[in-house]
């Protein structure tokens, strides 16, 4: 059976994020939030399933260049701790994948603090948390849903992808550029390092 | 205006701006009879406007950094790093302070030094530095030939400190770099903010040269004002029996003893500047024995030590000497760990780095069963004129000495002086004959 979520409550959530949750995660040495025991934390409320191989991957070793999904996954816990969820049974699995593939690919595509700030990514953060968890926004069919998560996200999508063409071949350039016969012979300083 | 790159530099690639007083010099550096060979060429590739922001920069540098190192210039460069410099931005958005700024290490850069670049460096005036640190993995710093030009500035200050201002200008040879390794890249260049003054790299390995001899010969009569080089370089140019005096050595890559350093001073009656810099931040520190450690030269480059939990540790405490910023725009970097150890203190307000020591720190077990840091060998072994030295310990407690093989004759009183602190234990010796930096200190008990 398909659960039907109102959406407004969620975006409402969503901007009303507490600051702990917006809170830096803690990577190394760097940050206060233990994301993995928040990730625990969260799945034993949704009576979801989980062990410490799965847990290890929002762990404080996960490198710094993983803030950015590290703090989606907090984001995207405080949205997933609304009591419209826990009252429900939820796939064990498809509540993990959300939290490891799903939001890693949002988190590709922008700034965590953008899926709270911005009207558009709140709603796209929404709707893909309930097209994951097999969910429909209260009133909408499941072409409906779709669809308008296909026109939010894809936008974005578009222009991320633009993007980070552009990102690859500014990085192609600049290693051709060092690579050049010119680059190497300019090595007229007073000193060698 | 910029020049668009070419497959293969010409002459007015490498001096875009040089004058027949420039060309007559090049030529004088090139064509003397006691010339050696040179394997490449190279040049300062500065445009007449880059010239200009040079000299505007060195009369803007004013003093070295005094007092706290702390400025509003640190967050402006956050932001902006996480704005334009893709490794950055890919972190999210940018912390408010400092310290919450994830520090990098050269794996980050060698994994991929694109990512580092900003966004808004143009790529067709890019040039680059090799390194290869102590780990022997080559990596490309990519720099300008503007930032290049900076370094002066710099090697001014350090200079100045030592009550030197450099005069050398037009048909003079202003700079003499020594490398002693084979392969060195060897040129002829002209500074243009030193009135086209030369510059010229020489290899003093004896198979560039037609006669050994000619080494002296051809460095008595370009007459640097100054000479730049290393240990090892220095430590030949100390055999060769050259006679002219430049005004002042300037030693860099690699720790220069106090016994080297004072046999140096005795020979050519000058300073002999020790420099603490890197191709990724160029010249950081200068030593000074009044002050009692490498002071700070450069006043928008950060330094902070970091201890094992990659967190600032407090003034005065022993830590990874981690950067933030730097004179490179086309590598600005953010709490960048250079794997070089020292304590950062203060001298009369002026910020240092005491106890400089290449590497993470190392202990030593003595015979006693005692242990001591590497810094108690650097100590022990401070006085002795050696070029380039490594210690080693084995699980079975004995140890490895290696030294450069030029220095052999002070393989005993090494000895002596590893006794002394080290307590009897077997020593075998070992000669470095290799030109690349070495990893000094290393234990198989230490782990």
């Amino acid at each position: 059976m398909t659960h039907e979520i109102p959406l407004e409550p969620l975006l409402r959530r969503l901007t009303e994020t507490p600051p702990e949750f917006l809170a830096e995660p803690k990577l190394g040495p760097v940050g206060d939030v233990h994301v993995a025991a928040l990730v625990h934390d969260v799945l034993f409320g949704l009576n979801v399933s989980t062990d410490a191989t799965y847990l290890a991957t929002f762990g404080t070793d996960v490198g710094a260049t993983r803030r950015n999904s590290q703090k989606l996954v907090m984001i995207t816990a405080w949205v997933l701790s609304a009591p419209c969820f826990t009252a429900l049974t939820l796939d064990d699995t498809s509540v993990r994948d959300l939290f490891v593939n799903v939001v890693s690919a949002m988190a590709a595509q922008g700034r965590a603090d953008k899926y709270v700030y911005f009207p558009e990514r709140r709603e796209e953060l929404v709707r893909s948390v309930l097209a994951q968890l097999g969910c429909l926004p209260e009133g909408e069919s499941a072409a409906q849903a779709e669809d308008r998560l296909t026109r939010i996200s894809g936008t974005e999508r578009m222009r991320l992808i633009s993007a980070s063409r552009a990102a690859e071949a500014r990085a192609k350039e600049v290693r051709e550029a060092l690579a050049r016969k010119a680059a190497q012979e300019s090595a007229d300083k007073w000193t060698r390092e | 205006m910029t020049t668009a790159p070419t497959a293969t530099p010409s002459d007015a690639d490498r001096f875009p701006t040089l004058s027949a007083a420039g060309r007559n010099i090049l030529d004088h550096m090139r064509e003397h009879p006691n010339a050696p060979t040179f394997r490449n060429q190279s040049g300062n590739r500065l445009l007449a406007e880059d010239i200009t922001r040079l000299k505007d920069y060195d009369q803007a540098l004013g003093s070295p950094p005094k007092g706290s190192l702390g400025s509003t210039w640190i967050a402006d460069l956050i932001a902006q790093c996480y704005e334009i410099v893709p490794f950055y931005r890919a972190l999210g958005p940018a912390p408010d302070r400092l310290s919450d700024v994830p520090p990098i290490s050269r794996a980050d850069l060698a994994a991929d030094i694109a990512a580092f670049v900003p966004d808004t460096v143009p790529t067709d005036r890019l040039i680059n530095f090799q390194t290869t640190g102590t780990t022997g993995h080559r990596m490309l710093v990519p720099s300008h030939p503007e930032v290049a030009g900076r370094y002066l500035s710099f090697h001014k200050m350090a200079l100045k400190r030592f009550g030197i201002v450099p005069t050398y200008g037009a048909g003079q040879v202003g700079v003499m770099l020594l490398g002693h390794q084979q392969p060195c890249f060897t040129y002829v260049s002209v500074t243009p903010t030193m009135g086209e003054s030369g510059l010229v790299k020489l290899n003093l390995h004896p198979a560039e040269w037609r006669d050994e001899a000619d080494r002296a010969a051809y460095i008595d009569a370009m007459q640097p004002e100054f000479i730049a080089g290393d240990p090892l370089s220095f430590d030949v140019l100390l055999d060769i029996d050259c006679q002219w005096k430049p005004r002042a050595l300037l030693s860099v890559s690699m720790m220069l003893s106090d016994g080297l350093r004072h046999r140096l001073e005795d020979w050519f009656a000058c300073p002999v500047l020790d420099l603490y810099s890197m191709n990724e931040v160029g010249p950081i520190g200068v030593f000074d024995e009044r002050a009692g450690g490498h002071v700070l030269l450069q006043d928008k480059l950060w330094v902070e030590t970091l201890g094992d939990d990659l967190t600032a540790l407090p003034t005065g405490t022993r830590g990874e000497i981690t950067v933030t910023g730097g004179f490179n725009f086309c590598l600005p970097l953010l709490r960048y760990r250079t794997g070089d150890y020292g304590v950062l203190c203060t001298n009369s307000g002026e910020p240092m780095i005491a106890d400089l020591v290449g590497r993470a720190p190392v202990r030593f077990q003595s015979a006693a069963g005692q242990w001591h840091n590497n810094i108690d060998v650097s100590h022990a072994l401070k006085n002795l004129p050696i070029a380039q030295y490594a210690l080693h310990q084995n699980a079975d407690g004995t140890l490895d000495f290696a030294l450069s093989n030029r220095s052999g004759q002070l393989a005993d009183k090494a000895i002596l002086a590893l006794h002394a602190l080290l307590g009897d234990l077997p020593i075998q010796v070992q000669y470095i004959t290799s030109d690349i930096k070495v990893l000094q200190y290393t234990s198989d008990l230490d782990l």
